[in-house]
């Protein structure tokens, strides 16, 4: 029983020296693997325009409704989306969104820090859906 | 020895300093001790402990102590208001007592000094020595007050007119009293080698050493007691594998349910009090005391016993803390079937073998 006793202390005693699993947050933030699925944000070309066309496939596919897509004509006669809304409220993370874009025009970036203290500012428009958290810059 | 009223006035003077120096050291450590006890459970627990606090937590219990200050006081209603208020204050006075009278270092002021042009004598009531009340019968008193502990305990029991903190209290105070019968009763042997009942003079019997090296501690020769005591005082001070009275994790909380605020920070920090309490006595009665390697040397002589006895106290707090990350708990009849049946009878062989072992190492 003594030897019992001893192994238990001696088992503890290993674990001194052991690190620690604790993450530090907010000091050190986890990286996530490639295909984690955070806040979905609005992809642009090489030139910098907007993949998007507004078709709503998107907007069709959520199973929250959280999007909300008005298409719009520019003047060379090229679609694209007049006004882009993403609810964060409601959405789910899924990822269906970006399954379904034909032009892989909405993906789904790494962010997860969203809280925010007043829900109207959950409604994310298009300027806020384009910025690339991972960039900086839109 | 005569003394003028002059020496009188300076050893009253050097022992209220030694009180009162005392006295703040003891909250500060004792404060500092729960956020010891937290970071060093994390760390056996591979996590880390509070600290965000203050660099490193060092501010947690500043934050603690400030927390249940502006807490609510509440006094719950039908309960003996005097029985209900002086329960923790029993409680943490008993445990803050027995440290008056443990030595912790040897000299600790110069005999005769010379101040002014006037030779003043320190020695009146042994006031140059390291300990506050150099008492020649300690081992009884010691007893006698952590037995008006279990006072307070009863008195947190019946005081809050709740009868689960009244059977709480019941049970946590049934354990303290047949814990301490072995306490007692492991120290026998002890006194037997002493020839005395002065924590001081246990101390100074300890110095020396055994074929040069090992020190002449009671825990080498008198294993038995050391284990036995060492039990009996987990099972004292309500420390973890024989705290079901207060295990935070099952229970409310027992007797101390119905305390909030300040009171409920009197039974916290007298838990850890009595922790403390517990480990300067086992160091004084088995582990030397402020014995050490040069502990009279010239220069350093006032203030090396004094660290001896410090990091002493602190390996055997870390002990405390490791067993309570390591064991789980007991059950109660278990608990009480191990004082009576397994720790008294193992304390009347200690006093049957003490004798022999002690003439054949020589000390009879």
């Amino acid at each position: 029983m003594i030897k019992a006793l001893a192994k238990g202390l001696a088992l503890t005693f290993k674990t001194l020296f052991r690190p620690r699993v604790t993450l530090l947050y907010p000091e050190k933030k986890k990286v996530m693997y490639e295909r984690w699925r955070g806040r979905p944000r609005l992809t642009t070309g090489e030139n910098n325009e907007e993949l998007c066309l507004g078709c709503g496939i998107c907007a069709k596919g959520c199973p929250a409704q959280a999007i909300n897509v008005t298409a719009g004509k520019r003047e060379d006669n090229s679609r694209f989306a007049a006004t882009f809304e993403v609810d964060i409220g409601r959405c789910i993370f899924c990822g269906f969104c970006s399954e379904s874009c034909p032009k892989n025009a909405i993906v789904m970036s790494h962010e997860y820090e969203l809280a925010t203290d007043d829900k109207k500012k959950l409604l994310l428009n298009k300027e806020e859906l384009l910025r690339n958290p991972e960039e900086g810059e839109g | 020895m005569s003394y003028s009223n002059a020496d009188i006035i300076a050893s009253l003077i050097l022992m209220l300093a030694k009180a009162g120096l005392f006295f703040v050291l003891y909250l500060v450590v004792l404060a500092y001790l729960t956020l010891l006890e937290r970071r060093l459970l994390g760390l056996f627990q591979e996590r880390y402990g509070p600290n965000r606090v203050g660099w490193q937590g060092l501010l947690q219990p500043v934050a603690d102590g400030l927390k249940l200050f502006v807490k609510e006081e509440i006094t719950v209603s039908g309960a003996n208001r005097a029985v209900y208020i002086l329960a923790p204050i029993v409680f943490v006075t008993a445990t803050m007592m027995t440290f008056a009278l443990v030595p912790f270092g040897d000299v600790i002021w110069p005999a005769t000094m010379e101040i002014g042009g006037r030779m003043y004598n320190f020695t009146f009531a042994n006031a140059h020595r390291g300990v506050i009340a150099d008492v020649n019968v300690a081992i009884l008193v010691v007893f006698a007050i952590s037995s008006l502990g279990i006072y307070g305990l009863i008195m947190a029991g019946w005081g809050s007119n709740n009868k689960y903190a009244l059977l709480g209290g019941v049970r946590a105070s049934a354990v303290m009293i047949s814990y301490e019968l072995a306490a007692s009763l492991a120290l026998i042997g002890v006194i037997m080698t002493t020839g005395s009942m002065s924590l001081m003079d246990i101390v100074k019997v300890q110095g020396g050493y055994w074929l040069g090296f090992i020190p002449k501690w009671f825990c080498f020769s008198q294993p038995l007691a050391f284990v036995i005591f060492l039990v009996a005082i987990f099972a004292e001070t309500g420390r973890t594998p024989f705290d079901f009275t207060e295990c935070e994790n099952e229970l409310v909380a027992g007797y101390q349910m119905e305390y909030s605020s300040m009171k409920f920070a009197l039974f916290y920090l007298g838990e850890y009090g009595h922790m403390l309490a517990g480990s300067a006595l086992m160091v004084t009665f088995f582990l030397g005391g402020w014995q050490g390697p040069f502990a009279d040397a010239p220069g350093l002589k006032y203030f090396l016993p004094v660290l001896y006895f410090c990091l002493k106290t602190f390996v055997v707090v870390f002990f405390f803390i490791w067993v309570r990350a390591t064991y789980p708990r007991f059950r109660y009849d278990l608990l009480m079937n191990l004082g009576w049946k397994v720790l008294l009878p193992a304390t009347l062989v200690n006093i049957l073998i003490s004798p022999i072992t002690m003439k054949l190492l020589g000390q009879m």
